[in-house]
C-alpha cells in the first residue's frame, strides 16, 4: 500500500473549482487567492437554460460550466495542466496512487453523494465537485476539500465510487494537476482579458437567457407565476435562491453554484 | 456585505460545519469570514429534503401495497429519480420505469439486480427488501 503524505496547507474557500485551482497553484509556489483565480478564470455568469430539464425544473447557473475556471486560468496565465480520465476504476485508482507515491498533489472531480465526510443532509447527486488529494495512509486518502473548514479523509472504496459515478457531468475519474508554471506571472493583462470576457458575456450575449438579459427574463417569469400552484412555485423559487442541484438539493448549492432541476417534480 | 453582516444562522444540515464567505472588513478590504449558515438556505434545503423524504415515503407505501417494486423506494431513498438512476445504470428510462413495477422487478436477472444494487450502494439482498419504517 502506498504511504505518502505531502506537506499541504488546507484553506477553506467559497467555491470548489477555484478553491482547488488556487490550492494546486499554492502547492507549487504560486500564491493566488481563490477570488483571483475565480476572476481570472471568468467564473461568474448567469445562465437560464429552460430546455435543460432534469425532472421539471430548469437549469440555472451562476458560474461557468465545470472546468472552465481551470481552463481560463491556465490559458491566461500560461500554466500547463495535465488532465487524465480513465475507462476503468482500477486504472483510475492506480494512477492516483502512483501520483501520490511520486509526491504529487492532485485535484479530482467527484460526485458529492458518495463522499462519506459530507453531512448526510448535504449529499446529493451532483457530479462536478472538486477536491485535492495530498496523501494516503493505509487505505485512507487524505483530502483537502476546499468547502470544508478542515482537511478530511476518505476510504478508497467511497472515493472510487465518487470518482466513477455515471450520469450527468460524469467525472470519469478525472484527475488533474499543473505541470508547468511560468517563472513570472503578469496579472494585469490576464485581469483585463478576464473582465472583458465576463462583461462581454453578461452584457452583449445575443441570446435572451444569458447574462443581464437572462436575469431580466427570469425576473419576468417570476412575476408571471401562477399563485394557485404554490408547491411548484416554492420549489422553483428555492431552486433559484439556492442554486440547487437537483431541485431537492442544497449542496452544490452554494458549494458549486450550479442549479439544475430534478427530483422534486410534481405529479409523481 | 460588511464583515458583521455575514449571516450566522445555525443550519441543521451543515452539521456544525462553517462556510467561507467574502465580506468587507473595517478597512474596506475583502476578507474571508466564517458563516454558520444562511436562513434562506436553511429553508430551501429543508424543503428539498422534505420533498425527498415524501417521495421515499410514498414509494414505500406503494411497495407495501404491492403497487410498486422495492426498487422505487430504494431509488428515492438514495435521492435519485428515474433520470438519475437511468443515467447511472446506463439503462433506458423506460426500462428503469418498467423495473419499478413489482412484476417486472420479480423477473429481473441476477446481473441486472447486481447493477442496481451497485449503483444504489446497497446489497442485492437489501434491494429486494422493503425496510420497516415507522
Amino acid at each position: 500500500m502506498t504511504v505518502a503524505q505531502m506537506p499541504f496547507e488546507h484553506k477553506q474557500t467559497a467555491h470548489c473549482e477555484s478553491g482547488v485551482m488556487s490550492a494546486l497553484l499554492r502547492e507549487r509556489g504560486t500564491t493566488l487567492s481563490e477570488a483571483m483565480v475565480f476572476g481570472i478564470g471568468s467564473g461568474l455568469t448567469f445562465a437560464y437554460l429552460p430546455f435543460v430539464k432534469l425532472g421539471g425544473l430548469p437549469l440555472i447557473s451562476y458560474r461557468m460550466p465545470p472546468r472552465s475556471i481551470m481552463r481560463g486560468v491556465s490559458k491566461r496565465l500560461g500554466i500547463r495542466m495535465q488532465y487524465e480520465t480513465f475507462t476503468t476504476v482500477a486504472a483510475g485508482m492506480r494512477a492516483l496512487d502512483v501520483k501520490l507515491a511520486a509526491g504529487r498533489v492532485v485535484g479530482l472531480q467527484t460526485s458529492v453523494f458518495w463522499l462519506p465526510y459530507f453531512p448526510p443532509d448535504m449529499r446529493f447527486h451532483f457530479n462536478a465537485h472538486n477536491l485535492v488529494v495530498y496523501g494516503k495512509r493505509g487505505d485512507t486518502y487524505l483530502i483537502s476539500d476546499p468547502v470544508f473548514e478542515h482537511p478530511v479523509e476518505c476510504d478508497a472504496e467511497s472515493l472510487a465510487k465518487a470518482r466513477f459515478v455515471r450520469g450527468a457531468l460524469a467525472p470519469k475519474g478525472l484527475l488533474y494537476y499543473p505541470t508547468e508554471l511560468p517563472a513570472h506571472i503578469d496579472l494585469v493583462p490576464a485581469i483585463r482579458k478576464s473582465i472583458n470576457f465576463t462583461t462581454g458575456m453578461m452584457l452583449h450575449t445575443p441570446v435572451p437567457i444569458i447574462g443581464i438579459r437572462g436575469i431580466r427574463h427570469v425576473a419576468r417569469k417570476i412575476g408571471k407565476l401562477n399563485p394557485a400552484d404554490e408547491k411548484r412555485n416554492k420549489l422553483l423559487l428555492g431552486h433559484i435562491a439556492g442554486g440547487n442541484w437537483n431541485g431537492w438539493s442544497g449542496v452544490s448549492v452554494f458549494v458549486c453554484g450550479v442549479s439544475a432541476g430534478g427530483g422534486a417534480r410534481d405529479g409523481h | 456585505m460588511n464583515e458583521n453582516e455575514v449571516p450566522q444562522f445555525e443550519t441543521r444540515a451543515m452539521n456544525g460545519e462553517g462556510k467561507a464567505l467574502y465580506a468587507v472588513d473595517a478597512q474596506g478590504n475583502y476578507t474571508v469570514v466564517r458563516s454558520a449558515g444562511w436562513e434562506a438556505e436553511d429553508i430551501v434545503l429543508s424543503q428539498a429534503l422534505e420533498e425527498c423524504e415524501r417521495l421515499a415515503a410514498d414509494a414505500h407505501g406503494r411497495a407495501k401495497r404491492g403497487a410498486a417494486s422495492p426498487l422505487e423506494y430504494h431509488m428515492y431513498k438514495q435521492r435519485m429519480d428515474v433520470v438519475v438512476l437511468a443515467q447511472s445504470t446506463g439503462y433506458f428510462q423506460w426500462r428503469v420505469r418498467r423495473h419499478l413495477k413489482p412484476g417486472a422487478f420479480e423477473k429481473l436477472s441476477a446481473d441486472i439486480r447486481a447493477r442496481y444494487a451497485e449503483v444504489l450502494g446497497i446489497s442485492v439482498e437489501k434491494l429486494a427488501e422493503l425496510p420497516v419504517i415507522t
